[in-house]
């Protein structure tokens, strides 16, 4: 191999090895600590095979299932609304001629506005207004309404990009051949956003399956454990009992089996067919 | 290109410079320069009197947010990074001390007179040793307790005396008489503080120990807030809801700050409250603290009472300097200065007897009480407490929020069921893990014995499987 065909690995190397150290080597890690019975401060450990995944999965006190079902919901309410939010935001301001910098800024402050401070605002906030964070069956629903407020600034953004791209002649075309407004939304918009919309609800189950920040704040997991979801799970387990590391990372591979179901059955769904690249 | 940047990496992650000799203590504490002025003015004076005995020991203060400090102590230990020095919440202590990471101090008090157990209240020592092995030196002794607004009470003609509210049926006729209705019926002040979001199960405590009740029974192994004195308890928070003499349940409801408003005529929080009540309201707020009122099956006024200490992590690479600092803390000079900055009361009996303990108490009379308050407590078995209170809470909760008095048995029943298996889980974690340390315990089969049976080591004795090994014994 002459030094020049090495000079691009070299370039990657540094990249490569941060990733390999901080993320496959902690995944491996991981792996190996969910198959044993851990604890974080003892670091004692024997191996106990999958005994933390059934117990997840079958225990009488499993976390698990009840977090899964949580995070499921919250899952069902967020990802539709969030897309839906943030197309219809894109919509409209690609319409906008004039200050269209300004509406995209305006829609992207809660993005880049802390999680933390965001969940403490929408805290005080929700509590002038019926106040659904006490209330069993609203709780998760209020704070889904916050998780998409505050996403949906950034994918508005991929959806403008994504909307500039789309050659107007596609609109004239289908103008000429007699479609209103709904028929090209339905038939040259929609069909011609697929690549970025299948970008958009990777990221958004990911993201979905990951809620934490908003819960541990404004409700921890409460009223009644009703909004207690999976990263929540993994952490009061990991930290708050004894010996329970192992178990936590068992329940973390497992939320990693289900985005990964969730967003392979999404990509199937929206496979785009690479339709204009 | 790559030298520089390797020799600045080299540079930045080199330890700190200390004097020659100097010996570098590592301390992390909860309590914060930042907190208030007056923590301020505490560590300031604390950090100066210390360097002046000990020129030859830095400490470096590290301050961590209570609600980050046992991740971070988790963190600290798991990375093989911990504090040489910390206070340590009763809540982890233990359960620290039986992972084998936490250095024994027999050896160290048994030459310091000054910090011998008989120098402390029987109170505050009973959560800081295990069959005999110290570890931990208390530094504050709390309680919770029942504090209220002596204004309140003398507009209304209630008597103010610490004891006057005697049984729980006085408290709830006090509730009443204090509970401030508008012509709708809204409540415009409630006549006590109680809330079912997230304070749950520390509201519970108090209750259950002044009924004569205890949240976890070392000699059975199992949860025990599901007894006969629990239920009532639980009943008796329920009668208080339905007798709307609370605040609407709201998890924005900061009950501190609406008592301080003159919106809850009374609460329960701890000795410690008294400070941030009078920072908070400027003053203004009269206000008294007292043990709770014995329930149908308490054994007279009682609470829950446990002493936070100080503890030195094995790991410690000075722990000469460590015990200097914590003989410092601990001793009677320390307890003078939390006394002057924060009011504070002491573990220490000493500190009751000076002239400094009186004036303050003059010139802060709701801290009269606190030592008949703590001395009241009784003694709450903190095993495995974090796991515990977080299966707890949602139970508690449903309950408060819509549960009846039919509903209390079921609920608690269930309740200790699961967090006995968090207690049997906790257990087998000791049992079935070489834990280093004098705390480990091994499973054998003796000849004797069919059953399987746990033996302590050393010395080898055989206790029942239901018998927790690792309880919660003094």
């Amino acid at each position: 191999m002459t030094s020049r065909s090495l000079k691009p690995y070299l370039y990657v190397l540094p990249a490569l090895a941060v990733i390999c150290l901080f993320g496959f080597v902690a995944m491996g890690i991981s792996l190996w600590v969910s198959l044993t019975k851990y604890d974080l401060v003892a670091g004692s450990h024997g191996y106990v095979g999958l005994a933390n995944y059934r117990e997840a999965l079958s225990g009488a006190d499993s976390f698990f299932r009840v977090a899964f079902l949580n995070t499921f919901y919250y899952v069902v309410l967020a990802v539709p609304a969030t897309w839906i939010v943030s197309l219809l935001l894109a919509l409209m301001a690609h319409k906008v001629k004039r200050a269209q910098a300004a509406f995209k800024t305006i829609y992207f402050l809660p993005t880049i506005t802390p999680m933390v401070i965001v969940s403490l605002v929408w805290f005080q906030l929700l509590g002038v207004y019926g106040n659904p964070l006490g209330s069993v069956r609203w709780a998760m629903p209020a704070i889904a309404l916050l998780g998409v407020w505050q996403a949906c600034g950034y994918f508005m953004v991929i959806f403008l990009a994504a909307l500039s791209d789309i050659p107007q002649d596609f609109y004239d075309a289908a103008s000429i051949d007699g479609a209103n407004a709904w028929q090209q939304f339905c038939h040259v918009t929609i069909p011609l956003l697929r690549n970025a919309t299948a970008f958009v609800l990777v990221m958004l189950i990911i993201g979905a399956f990951q809620v934490f920040t908003q819960i541990y704040i404004m409700t921890n997991g409460g009223p009644a454990g009703s909004t207690d979801v999976l990263a929540a799970a993994v952490f009061k387990e990991a930290f708050e009992a004894t010996g329970r590391a192992g178990y936590a990372c068992a329940m973390a591979w497992l939320m990693f089996l289900c985005v990964a179901v969730f967003v392979v059955i999404q990509m199937r769904l929206t496979r785009s067919g690479r339709i204009y690249d | 290109m790559l030298l520089a940047t390797v020799a600045l990496l080299v540079v930045a992650l080199a330890p700190g410079r200390t004097e020659p000799g100097a010996a570098e203590l590592v301390v992390w504490d909860w309590w914060s320069p930042s907190t208030t002025e007056s923590y301020k003015a505490y560590f300031d004076e604390l950090a100066q009197q210390f360097q002046d005995r000990h020129p030859d020991i830095r400490l470096r203060f590290q301050f961590i947010p209570f609600s980050n400090y046992p991740q971070k102590l988790t963190t600290g230990f798991a990375g093989n990074r911990p504090p040489d020095v910390f206070q340590c919440s009763v809540s982890w202590a233990e359960t620290l001390f039986d992972r084998g990471v936490i250095r024994e101090l027999n050896d160290l008090v048994d030459r310091t007179p000054a910090l011998a157990m008989d120098q402390f209240l029987p109170a505050a020592v009973r959560h800081n040793q295990k069959d005999g092995r110290i570890f931990g030196i208390p530094i504050i002794l709390d309680a919770n307790c029942l504090i209220y607004n002596v204004d309140l009470f003398e507009q209304l003609g209630l008597p103010t005396d610490p004891h006057a509210i005697d049984s729980w049926e006085t408290f709830l006729e006090f509730c009443r008489k204090l509970t401030l209705r508008d012509a709708s019926g809204r409540i415009l002040r409630a006549g006590f503080g109680l809330n079912s979001y997230r304070l749950s199960a520390i509201m519970f405590h108090p209750w259950l120990y002044a009924n004569g009740g205890t949240f976890y029974d070392p000699a059975t192994g199992r949860a025990a807030f599901d007894s006969p004195e629990g239920i009532e308890a639980a009943r008796f928070l329920l009668r208080l809801r339905d007798q709307k003499v609370v605040p609407p349940f709201s998890p924005q409801l900061d009950i501190q700050e609406q008592f301080i408003a003159g919106k809850i005529a009374m609460f329960i929080e701890g000795t410690w409250s008294g400070k941030y009540i009078e920072r908070n309201s400027e003053g203004r707020v009269r206000f008294a603290m007292t043990n709770l009122p014995p329930g149908p099956h308490g054994r007279g006024r009682s609470t829950v009472t446990w002493a936070n200490m100080l503890m030195m992590s094995k790991a410690c690479k000075h722990p000469e300097a460590a015990w200097e600092f914590i003989k410092f803390v601990a001793g009677i000079d320390g307890s003078l200065l939390r006394l002057k900055h924060l009011g504070q009361n002491s573990p220490r009996k000493d500190l009751y007897e000076r002239p400094e303990w009186k004036e303050m108490v003059a010139r802060k009379p709701y801290l009269a009480m606190v030592p008949e308050i703590c001395v009241s407590g009784a003694k709450r078995p903190w095993f495995e407490s974090s796991a515990a209170e977080t299966a707890f809470g949602p139970y508690f909760e449903r309950l408060l929020i819509s549960g009846t008095a039919d509903d209390v048995p079921a609920v608690m029943h269930a309740a200790a069921d699961h967090i006995t298996r968090i207690f049997e889980r906790a257990r087998a974690f000791f049992v079935g893990t070489a834990v280093s340390g004098p705390l480990s315990v091994v499973r054998c089969q003796t000849a004797a014995a069919s059953a399987a049976c746990l033996v302590t080591s050393p010395p080898c004795r055989l206790v029942s499987r239901r018998r927790p090994s690792d309880g919660d014994r003094t």
